[in-house]
């Protein structure tokens, strides 16, 4: 029999679940779990990158004192094992304590941070590197070419390369998950896939050259991973907030070249800061103007995304009061 | 009540789900921007490997542009060789020599003493042709060559790599200007248009 109806049904934006009353924040609909969720905090988040970035600055501080006293032969060489150790450590610290504090503070956090992370991992090897480095021949172009040249390259290639996937892993993987349920669950998913890519990078690097430095190429480590996550916390907020708003069409995108150019302009500036002036003491290179640049941009990134993300998250918890 | 009678969700206009209008457009934009950003940066990739810096010698009274980030040298019995550093296992290189011509001498005269010399300094130096052609709408001779790059250090671990060339012999006045292109084998046919580029700049 024919069925013919002017009733209308709204499913949940998280859970997917159709709704018998409709709760509607700016074009999405939301059951009454999570109508009064998306706009909380996701408190392991922020306590667990603090813990890690206070545990890359006490890396840093460790590796230039050690290279000071440690005997010449280890200041010369780290093994590779070693060097996958330094480069795959942040990260694990990283995820354990999402996962200890969530547990400590009864903050229920799902597998799929990790799944991401994985997945963040796999596609920075099986399909950046070979896209950029095999076919591309980037870092060949990139070392040959012009400082102009060498900037357009590292946004256009790289940054919107290493951007896109870490975007696609989200919007593809996250986003219709009923686990992404808060807004600063996007800086959270952002942040695991952007650990496990930057790692996985840094461990391949270590496995091509087989043996790095201890203070040389450990900073190097830490500034790849610094440039990574500060895409990551762009890329993230532009995410967690176009999950729950109707955003406009261009929102993300404007999110995508921010988190691309970013991404890119650090990769270019890190290796051109490192280039010193030659001469009898000096070798051409140091790795800390590179890195404090990194990190100065990772900390400014971190501090700026959680206070809007807080701040957001207070004047819709406000507006959500007002109307009930 | 039946299902029938009722319906079921998938018949009523849906008013909200996970995706909007603007989503889709979203997702849409993104992807294409990222294919507009890649194909920026390879245009911006493929012009750069164009580019070229000029040479001047005003003692030979020629000027040329050879290619961005090759290494020149002018201490040998030439006017110039310019090398791209990275090339690997032969070094692709570009030979400018300036030869005098007096009434007597001919084109044929001045390839054969090049053959001459070649065969002594190179291994298996071979004449592969020689032809007529017009360059850039000035005629020239052009003669194809190959020959074996062998380090002479007999510890070096490195296999002999055939490497193939071109001399193109311009005559102009009482002189011959003889422009060299030397690449690996394997390389060769990828490098010719970059060669080609390169000569079509010469000036005298």
């Amino acid at each position: 029999m024919a069925y013919m109806s002017t009733h209308t049904y709204a499913r949940c934006t998280v859970c997917g679940q159709t709704l018998s009353r409709t709760l509607e924040f700016k074009n999405r609909y939301y059951c009454d779990v999570h109508y009064g969720l998306f706009y909380q905090n996701t408190r392991p988040l922020w306590r667990a990158s603090i813990l890690t970035f206070g545990f890359l600055v006490a890396a840093l501080l460790g590796f230039a004192i050690g290279n000071q006293l440690a005997p010449e032969r280890f200041r010369d060489t780290v093994q590779s094992g070693t060097g996958i150790f330094i480069a795959i450590l942040p990260a694990l610290i990283w995820i354990i304590s999402l996962y200890r504090i969530g547990a400590q503070t009864q903050f229920q956090l799902s597998p799929l941070p990790i799944t991401i992370f994985v997945l963040g991992a796999l596609l920075s090897a099986a399909v950046t590197r070979p896209f950029l480095y095999n076919i591309v021949n980037l870092d060949i172009w990139i070392g040959s070419t012009t400082a102009s040249n060498r900037l357009m390259g590292n946004i256009l290639l790289n940054g919107f390369t290493h951007t896109f996937t870490l975007y696609a892993i989200i919007r593809y993987i996250a986003w219709d998950s009923p686990a992404f349920m808060r807004r600063t669950d996007g800086v959270m998913f952002a942040l695991a896939a952007s650990w496990g890519y930057a790692s996985l990078i840094n461990i391949l690097y270590v496995i091509d050259l087989g043996e790095i430095t201890l203070l040389n190429g450990s900073l190097r480590l830490i500034t790849q991973l610094c440039i990574f996550l500060t895409t990551g916390l762009i890329l993230g907020y532009f995410i967690g907030r176009n999950r729950f708003e109707d955003a406009p069409v261009y929102h993300l995108s404007v999110g995508l070249i921010m988190a691309a150019t970013v991404n890119g302009f650090m990769l270019y500036a890190s290796s051109a800061l490192n280039s010193t002036s030659l001469s009898l003491t000096q070798s051409g290179f140091s790795p800390w103007p590179g890195l404090a640049l990194s990190m100065g941009g990772l900390a400014l990134t971190f501090s700026t995304v959680r206070g809007l993300m807080q701040r957001q998250n207070a004047l819709t918890q406000a507006k959500l009061e007002q109307i009930a | 009540m039946s299902q029938d009678l009722w319906g079921t969700d998938s018949d009523l206009p849906e008013i909200g789900s996970g995706l909007t209008k603007n989503d889709r457009f979203s997702a849409i934009l993104v992807a294409l921007l990222t294919v507009a950003a890649l194909g920026l940066g390879l245009i911006t990739k493929q012009r750069s490997s164009t580019d070229t810096w000029p040479y001047e010698s005003r003692e030979a009274g020629i000027s040329i542009n050879y290619p961005t980030g090759w290494l020149t040298d002018e201490r040998g019995d030439y006017v110039v060789r310019m090398r791209d550093p990275k090339a690997r296992p032969f070094k692709t290189q570009y030979i400018i020599t300036i030869v005098p011509m007096g009434g007597q001498t001919s084109t044929r005269n001045v390839l054969d003493g090049l053959t001459l010399q070649r065969s002594a300094d190179l291994s298996a130096y071979r004449v592969l042709n020689v032809q007529e052609m017009t360059v850039s709408g000035v005629k020239s001779t052009k003669m194809s060559f190959a020959f074996v790059d062998a380090d002479p250090n007999p510890f070096i671990q490195r296999l002999p790599v055939a490497v193939m060339g071109i001399d193109f012999l311009i005559l102009d006045e009482n002189r011959a200007i003889i422009v060299t292109f030397m690449s690996d084998k394997q390389m060769f046919e990828e490098n010719l248009p970059t060669f080609e580029r390169f000569m079509s700049s010469l000036r005298y």
